[in-house]
């Protein structure tokens, strides 16, 4: 009886080691991965699958290139076809009027690290 | 960027302002986007990197408008409380003296206006701030953008 229940674990631990084994060098090396080689299938399986879904999130995950689109439609399809400014739009717009002038007004020119050379506006 | 950036600075009241203007070297369309679009992989990573788990909300074409609303929260350094800022942000296409296309994005402080608002929870928990800017992006031979922002609780 003790054998016939022992073995079916002694297998699942064999398979567990060679399928953690067959992952490339550097994927699924977490802490977990450790536990799981000292006899916790369940945990290896996990640290495994993670290290997979990790490996593979890392080779397709191309975010500068979705932004990119991102923008690229704002400016091919959400800008032609924007509804009209509201009237509070205009008042948004109306009140942030001042500011430019402002700026040219009183705006006093910081240092520059870059050495820039002073335009005629500012001081 | 084509050159360096020129900064200025002001104080009105009890506010300091700030702008900066500088030429880049791509269409007055794109930079437009660049500013105005904020659902992005590169600002939510941004907002994270410096702002760890603040708040970071956008919600677009509030009531069918081109406008969106912005909710973010900003850390400063001690003792200063961290801030939650509440922004309607909206853009426009506009004509220059000089009769070429300018594009205008404003962001004006969202509890100027009686509109749909939307709070999060926690919000209480939070310092409240404002900030006012508007970014004109000219086009000419090369882009100029120009932004003129202002932080008054800060």
């Amino acid at each position: 009886m003790h054998s016939t229940f022992a073995a079916p674990s002694a297998i699942s631990r064999l398979k567990t080691k060679a399928m953690v084994r067959k992952i490339p060098s550097g994927i699924g090396r977490t802490k977990e991965a450790g536990k799981a080689r000292s006899g916790l299938t369940i945990d290896a399986t996990f640290a495994s699958t993670r290290g997979i879904v990790e490996a593979v999130k890392k080779a397709f995950h191309n975010s500068n290139v979705i932004d990119e689109r991102i923008k690229q439609n704002f400016v091919d399809i959400v800008m032609p076809s924007a509804p009209p400014l509201t009237e509070q739009e205009k008042g948004v717009f109306k009140s942030l009027g001042g500011l430019e002038k402002k700026l040219e007004a009183e705006g006093k020119r910081i240092a520059e690290w870059g050495g820039q050379v002073p335009l005629d506006r500012g001081q | 960027m084509q050159s360096g950036v020129d900064k200025f600075l002001w104080t009105e009241d009890n506010n300091i302002l700030g702008g900066f203007s500088c030429n880049v070297d791509i269409s007055a369309e794109k930079m437009l986007a660049d500013v105005y679009e904020l659902s992005t992989y590169g600002r939510s990573g941004n907002h994270k990197k410096r702002y760890g788990d603040l708040p970071r909300l956008i919600r677009k074409n509030v009531d069918g408008s081109r406008s969106l609303h912005y909710t973010n929260g900003v850390s400063f350094p001690s003792p200063m409380q961290d801030r939650i800022l509440y922004s309607w942000n909206s853009w426009m296409e506009d004509c220059g003296e000089d009769g070429k296309k300018i594009f205008v994005v404003g962001i004006v402080p969202l509890d100027r206006f009686q509109c749909t608002k939307e709070r999060f929870e926690g919000a209480d928990k939070f310092a409240k701030g404002e900030t006012t800017a508007i970014y004109l992006h000219h086009r000419r031979d090369h882009a100029d953008s120009m932004q003129v922002d202002s932080y008054p609780d800060c």
